[in-house]
C-alpha cells in the first residue's frame, strides 16, 4: 500500500502532500515557524536522501506504545517515506529514559559524526523540569548542542515535553518551555510545540488520558505517537520547500 | 507618613503569586506575567526591601544594632517555619499525586518523580534550604535576603551609594562567574539566585531609606513617562509574540539573539527594567493620597499586604487545594474562576481575622502607652 502511495506521490511531482488525519489535526499556528530547514531543502532539491537523527528521553524511546515501531520516530520515518519515497528518508533514534539536556549533550558530537544527519530532532526538557535542573545550565546545554549540529551541517528541531502527566503539573515547567522556545528563536532552530499540541488534544477530549483497559490505553498511546509523527512529517515537509 | 501603596501593591503581588501557582489557571492572565518580562516576584522582593528598611531601620535608630539584628533574626525564624510548613503541604500533595493514575505515555515522568520522592531525604534538604517545594516559591530567597540584611541596613544608612554600588557589582559578577547557592538534587542551584536578586532587594531598601525618589525624579517626569510606556509596550509586543504565532516573525533576529533566553534565576536586566518601568507608571498613576486606594477592593489588597507572610502561606496552601479541586472535581474555565476568586477571598479573610485579633488585643492593653507610636506608624512591624 505504502509503495503504491509512494509511487503516486513521486509521479504527482513535488510539494502537494496529503492532509494530516483529522484526529491529529492541530491549530495552524502550532505548525508555523519562521525557520526554513536549509539542509533538508537542499537534500530534497538534489534528490538526496534525508537522514534524520532523533535524540531524546523516555517518550522518544517509546514510553507507552505497544511496539517499538509505533513510537513517533518510526512513524515519522513511515510518513516521510510515504511522501518522499522509500529511499529518501532514514530516521535513526538515540533515546534513553531519564536523561537531561546536559546528559545528552556530550553524546551529540559522536552521534553527529557517526550518522551525519541532514536534520536533528532533539526532544528534551522533561527530566530537566522534573529535577528542577538549573535553568541557565539547561539553556547553555541547548545552545551548545544546537551550534554543534549546525556547524556539522545539520538542521535542528527542538521538541518540548509531553502534556498530560499529573506529576509534571506539580513542577514548574513553564520556565523550561520558555527556554526551549527562546533558545530556538535565538539560535534559528525550529521548535516542535508538542506540549501545546497535546494540551489542545487533551482539552478538546481527543486524547483521553483517563484510566481504561490496557488494550485501549495501547491504542490511545499508539495513536498519539502516530499523530505526532504525522505532524512532524508535515512540518518538516512544509519548511523544506 | 504611611504609604498605603506599599501594602496595596504587595497585596496585589500576593494575589498574582496565588493565581500563577495554580497550573493551567485562566485567571493567571490577570497577572502581569503574560504581558511583559517581570512578574510578581520582582514586586514582592522590591517592596520587601523597602518595608524592611522602614521596619528595622527604626528599630536600629531607637534601640541600636544588636536589637535590630535580633528582630531580624526573629523574623527570619518565622519565615523559616513557614517554609517548612509549605514543604509539608507539598510533600502531601506529591504523595497523593503519586497514587493517581498516569497514562503509560508518561512512564518516564512517573519514574523520575518516584525516584525523587524520598520524603526523608527531601526533608533534610528542605531544612537546609536546598530543596524547594515549588519553583515559584520566593520564601527561601526572602529568608536568605533578610538573613543578610543587618550589614546591608548598616551600610545603607552610612554610605548608601557605596552599598548600591557593591550590590550592582555583586549582581554583575554573579552573572559573569555563575555564582549561586547549592540546591538539591546535587548539581542544581537556587531557582532565585540570591546573589542576583539581592540587587532588587537593595534597590527597594535604598528607595525606602530616601523616601524622596519620586520627588527627585519629578523634573524628568515627561521623558521618564514616555520611556517607561515605550519599554512596556515593547515588552508587551515581545511577550505576546510568544503566544501569537504571526507576531513571532516580526521580532527581528538580532534582537532575539541578544535577548533570549531571558533569565529568571539571575534576574535578567530586561526583567529589572520592566519592573521599574511598571513601578514608575504605577506610582505616577496612584499617588500616596489617591482616591483609588479608598475603594473596598483596594482596601482588601492593602489589608492583605499588611500581613504578607500569613497571606502568602495561605495563598500557597490554597493553590494546592485549588489545583486539587480543578483536577479531581471540575477543571472547566468557570471552575478555575470560582477557585481563583474563592482563594483570593480566603486569603483576604486571613488578613481580616489577623487585624481583628490585633485590634482586640490592643484594646485590652490600651493602658500601655509605649506601644502606641509604633502602631500609629501604620506599617506592619515586621517586613
Amino acid at each position: 500500500m505504502s509503495l503504491v502511495l509512494g509511487l503516486a506521490v513521486a509521479v504527482a511531482g513535488a510539494a502537494s502532500a496529503r492532509e494530516v488525519d483529522s484526529v491529529c489535526k492541530t491549530a495552524d499556528e502550532l505548525m508555523m515557524s519562521p525557520v526554513t530547514l536549509k539542509h533538508v531543502k537542499m537534500a530534497r532539491a538534489q534528490g538526496k536522501p534525508v537522514r534524520i537523527l532523533v535524540i531524546g528521553s523516555g517518550s522518544t524511546a517509546g514510553a507507552g506504545v505497544s511496539r517499538p515501531d509505533r513510537a513517533y520516530p518510526a512513524r515519522l520515518e513511515s510518513w516521510l517515506r510515504d511522501e518522499w519515497g522509500q529511499a529518501n528518508a532514514v530516521v535513526t533514534t538515540s533515546a534513553k529514559a531519564g536523561q537531561t539536556a546536559e546528559q545528552m549533550s556530550p553524546q551529540l558530537g559522536s552521534l553527529l559524526k557517526e550518522s551525519r544527519p541532514t536534520l536533528m530532532i532533539w526532544q528534551t526538557g522533561t527530566v530537566d523540569a522534573l529535577r528542577s535542573v538549573d535553568l541557565d545550565d539547561f539553556g547553555t546545554a541547548l545552545v551548545q548542542g544546537i551550534r554543534l549540529a549546525m556547524a556539522a551541517g545539520t538542521d535542528v528541531i527542538l521538541m518540548n515535553p509531553q502534556f498530560g502527566s499529573n506529576v509534571l503539573r506539580l513542577r514548574s515547567i513553564q520556565p523550561y518551555l520558555d527556554y526551549l522556545y527562546q533558545v530556538a528563536r535565538a539560535e534559528d532552530a525550529m521548535l516542535f510545540a508538542r506540549y501545546a499540541i497535546m494540551q489542545e488534544w487533551v482539552e478538546s477530549g481527543r486524547l483521553n488520558l483517563a484510566k481504561t483497559a490496557k488494550a485501549e490505553q495501547d491504542r490511545i498511546a499508539d495513536q498519539a505517537h502516530d499523530c505526532l509523527g504525522q505532524l512532524l512529517a508535515r512540518m518538516i515537509a512544509t519548511h523544506a520547500q | 507618613m504611611r504609604d498605603l501603596r506599599l501594602d496595596f501593591f504587595r497585596g496585589i503581588a500576593l494575589a498574582f503569586i496565588f493565581l500563577n501557582h495554580i497550573p493551567g489557571n485562566i485567571a493567571s492572565k490577570l497577572s502581569t506575567r503574560d504581558y511583559g518580562f517581570s512578574d510578581a516576584t520582582e514586586i514582592f522582593v522590591y517592596i520587601s526591601g523597602y518595608t524592611a528598611v522602614i521596619a528595622y531601620g527604626s528599630v536600629m535608630r531607637r534601640s541600636g544594632l544588636l536589637v535590630a539584628g535580633a528582630r531580624i533574626l526573629h523574623r527570619v525564624w518565622q519565615l523559616y517555619v513557614a517554609h517548612i510548613f509549605l514543604f509539608v503541604v507539598f510533600t502531601a500533595q506529591i504523595a497523593y499525586v503519586a497514587t493517581r493514575f498516569d497514562n503509560p505515555l508518561f512512564s518516564e515522568e512517573m519514574n523520575v518523580a518516584r525516584f525523587m520522592n524520598e520524603p526523608h531525604v527531601n526533608l533534610i534538604q528542605a531544612l537546609l534550604l536546598k530543596f524547594k517545594p515549588s519553583n515559584m516559591d520566593v520564601l527561601p530567597l526572602y529568608i536568605a535576603l533578610l538573613f543578610g540584611f543587618l550589614p546591608i541596613l548598616f551600610l545603607l544608612t552610612r554610605a548608601p551609594r557605596l552599598t548600591l554600588g557593591i550590590s550592582v557589582v555583586l549582581y554583575v559578577l554573579a552573572i559573569r562567574f555563575r555564582w549561586n547557592l547549592p540546591g538539591y538534587p546535587e548539581g542544581e542551584s537556587w531557582v532565585f539566585n540570591p546573589f542576583c536578586w539581592q540587587l532588587m532587594f537593595v534597590l527597594g531598601a535604598w528607595a525606602g531609606l530616601r523616601r524622596d525618589v519620586m520627588q527627585r525624579l519629578a523634573p524628568y517626569g515627561r521623558p521618564l513617562l514616555i520611556l517607561s510606556i515605550a519599554y512596556l509596550l515593547f515588552a508587551l509586543f515581545v511577550a505576546t509574540s510568544w503566544r501569537v504565532a504571526w507576531l513571532e516573525g516580526m521580532v527581528p533576529p538580532f534582537l532575539e539573539r541578544w535577548m533570549y533566553p531571558i533569565s529568571k534565576p539571575n534576574m535578567d536586566i530586561l526583567r529589572l527594567a520592566h519592573f521599574f518601568a511598571l513601578a514608575y507608571l504605577a506610582v505616577r498613576l496612584v499617588g500616596p493620597e489617591s482616591r483609588m486606594l479608598q475603594n473596598p477592593v483596594a482596601q482588601a489588597f492593602i489589608q492583605s499586604g499588611r500581613h504578607s507572610l500569613q497571606v502568602f502561606c495561605m495563598g500557597v496552601f490554597l493553590s494546592f487545594t485549588g489545583h486539587f479541586i480543578l483536577v479531581e472535581i471540575n477543571g472547566s474555565n468557570s471552575s478555575q474562576i470560582v477557585v481563583s476568586l474563592g482563594g483570593l477571598l480566603l486569603m483576604w479573610s486571613v488578613a481580616v481575622v489577623l487585624d481583628w485579633y490585633k485590634l482586640a488585643s490592643e484594646r485590652r492593653s490600651a493602658a500601655q502607652a509605649v506601644g502606641v507610636p509604633e502602631r500609629a506608624a501604620g506599617v506592619s512591624r515586621d517586613a
